[in-house]
């Protein structure tokens, strides 16, 4: 007979794997019950321009005049927060936008035309030749993320191979204030997170020089 | 608009916090559960986040709802998780957990412990309440089990006054005191909060580390107070924060039939008057005072609607609650119901005066 009556609290952890995870399905519960999202929107693409008027400036100043700000976004899908008002703003401003498409299975960075394709997950792709460019900047989806900037995605881990290759962008998380968890479990190749842009606040977990 | 208005004074809601504070000189927790007592739970939260020290609510949901505008104060979860799932909620979310008994305790370590999250808790000791809380004698058992968790930090520990009388305070300050010196022994950080609106006018010596505020914050009070305690409360100047507006929709002359569902037929030509409120937005039928706690006029409460006396222009915009206190005597109630019921329907405005 177990008379330690506390022997049960001694069951091991979960492997991170399975602890991203749960956090995976509870983030997807949250998103789901999402309200508002056109104000949200609003309020998102608002925060990012100013985050973005700093941060595009400083770049644009080492990058010498006359240049473009090369800026990586993804191409929202589903229940993510939603890109395309903010690719309408960035054109605006110049800059040469590219979106991911996934080729021989790793991320590419396309040049966004005026035409998509669907992939076999529905997201949305552009279509032309992968560019060689490198990003100043890089718009990244997620799911869940905390405020030391640990960033939980679908679990692919397309980006964050994408990001090791393209150290030099800056990587901003672009999402909705509840996506921010208070811990999200991390693995040595994950990549975190220079700026989150929420439609309440701009985080800057880890601040470049 | 059809909805009826709710107007809430941000500034008044300002300062019963400050004023609270003052008195209490000690960390106040705004209570803004149940959507702020009626009055907008994620506003409220936003204009006191820099006045409050953490804030309060009883649901996890009611927590998700405030946690942006909160600005990283502490929100404490008065509800204690029942499984798996809410502990993970509690935990992900960053919020504070209740630990009413070792059962509860339990679960938490062992859900914390799975994903590897931390969490802070604080202890609920039941000093007469009967309702969530430990018995004393079961919290030095608690505080060994969480000690030797490495996941779970207590933060505090509190309990709740039963009653607005000052000899039964004492006996359950009494107990609580003991409670602290326990808690404090093993978590010196930890603080203790035993005092809700009540028991923040019966002196420092309730105030602890931390009041909980939450009735007074919408400038109301608990009925029955004693004659001391009423000099003190009228010292706060406490400003009533809600009120509740509606248009008259129609009016007419009416020389037969009642005047609403079920109404003794009339004699003579009356003037009505239909007002856009009914029960459905949260106001209470009641046969004695009415809706606006006016004796002498006839009013029939309907689910949309309510029909007055009188002759009033359409379109007239008429206040029906700005008196929570009156409309709980008047439907034998309390003030507590009266303001969580009324803005069930309404749309929000929101100033500063």
């Amino acid at each position: 007979m177990n008379t330690n009556k506390f022997a049960f609290v001694e069951t091991p952890s979960l492997s991170v794997e399975e602890s991203k995870k749960r956090l995976r399905d509870y983030a997807k519960q949250r998103r789901a019950q999402n309200e508002n999202r056109d104000i949200k929107e609003e309020c998102l693409v608002k925060n990012f321009f100013k985050l973005y008027a700093a941060v595009g400036e400083e770049i644009l100043q080492n990058k010498g005049a006359g240049t473009r700000l090369n800026v990586f976004t993804y191409l929202s899908y589903s229940l993510e927060a939603p890109t395309d008002k903010l690719i309408d703003g960035l054109a605006l401003q110049g800059a040469r936008i590219y979106a991911p498409r996934i080729g021989n299975g790793e991320l590419q960075a396309v040049e966004c035309g005026e035409d998509f394709s669907v992939n076999a997950y529905g997201i949305r792709e552009p279509i032309g030749n992968p560019s060689q460019e490198e990003m100043d900047i890089a718009i990244l989806p997620l799911l869940a993320v905390d405020e030391r900037g640990n960033r939980l995605g679908y679990g692919g881990g397309y980006y964050d191979k994408y990001l090791k290759k393209h150290p030099q962008a800056v990587r901003i998380g672009y999402c909705y204030d509840f996506q921010i968890y208070s811990n999200v479990p991390f693995q040595e190749w994950d990549m975190r997170l220079d700026y989150i842009v929420t439609e309440r606040r701009i985080l800057a977990p880890k601040r470049k020089g | 608009m059809q909805k009826v208005i709710a107007k809430v004074n941000l500034t008044a809601l300002q300062n019963n916090a400050k004023a609270f504070k003052d008195l209490t000189k000690t960390r106040l927790f705004a209570v803004v559960k149940a959507n702020a007592y009626g009055h907008g739970a994620e506003t409220v939260t936003a204009c006191l986040s820099h006045i409050a020290d953490g804030f309060a609510v009883a649901l996890i949901d009611e927590a998700i709802a405030i946690r942006a505008a909160a600005c990283g104060k502490e929100i404490l979860v008065f509800t204690p998780p029942l499984n798996e799932e809410e502990v993970y909620a509690l935990a992900v979310n960053g919020f504070t957990a209740t630990v009413p008994d070792l059962w509860t305790a339990k679960l938490i370590a062992s859900v914390c412990q799975t994903h590897r999250l931390r969490l802070c808790v604080h202890l609920k000791i039941n000093t007469g309440m009967n309702r969530y809380g430990m018995h004393l004698s079961m919290l030095g058992k608690v505080c060994k089990f969480l000690q030797n968790q490495p996941f779970i930090e207590v933060g505090g520990v509190y309990s709740h006054l039963y009653t607005c009388t000052s000899e039964v305070a004492k006996v359950q300050r009494a107990l609580f005191i003991q409670a602290e010196r326990i808690v404090k022994r093993r978590y010196s950080n930890a603080i203790a909060h035993l005092s809700a609106t009540y028991g923040s006018l019966l002196g420092t010596e309730f105030a602890f580390d931390g009041v909980r505020i939450g009735l007074g914050l919408y400038g109301y009070l608990p009925t029955e107070l004693a004659e001391s305690e009423k000099s003190i409360a009228d010292s706060l100047q406490l400003q009533r924060a809600l009120t509740v507006e509606t248009k008259v929709t129609a009016t007419r002359k009416a020389s037969y039939g009642g005047a609403g569902y079920g109404a003794p037929c009339m004699d003579k030509i009356e003037n009505l008057s239909v007002l856009r409120v009914g029960y459905a937005d949260g106001f209470l039928r009641d046969k004695r005072g009415g809706l606006l706690c006016e004796k002498d006029k006839s009013q029939a409460l309907c689910m949309d609607a309510c029909i007055v006396n009188g002759r009033q222009k359409r379109g007239k915009k008429i206040t029906v609650l700005s008196d929570a206190d009156k409309q709980a005597t008047a439907a034998d109630t309390i003030s507590y119901e009266v303001l969580c019921a009324a803005t069930r329907r309404a749309e929000f405005r929101y100033e500063y005066e």
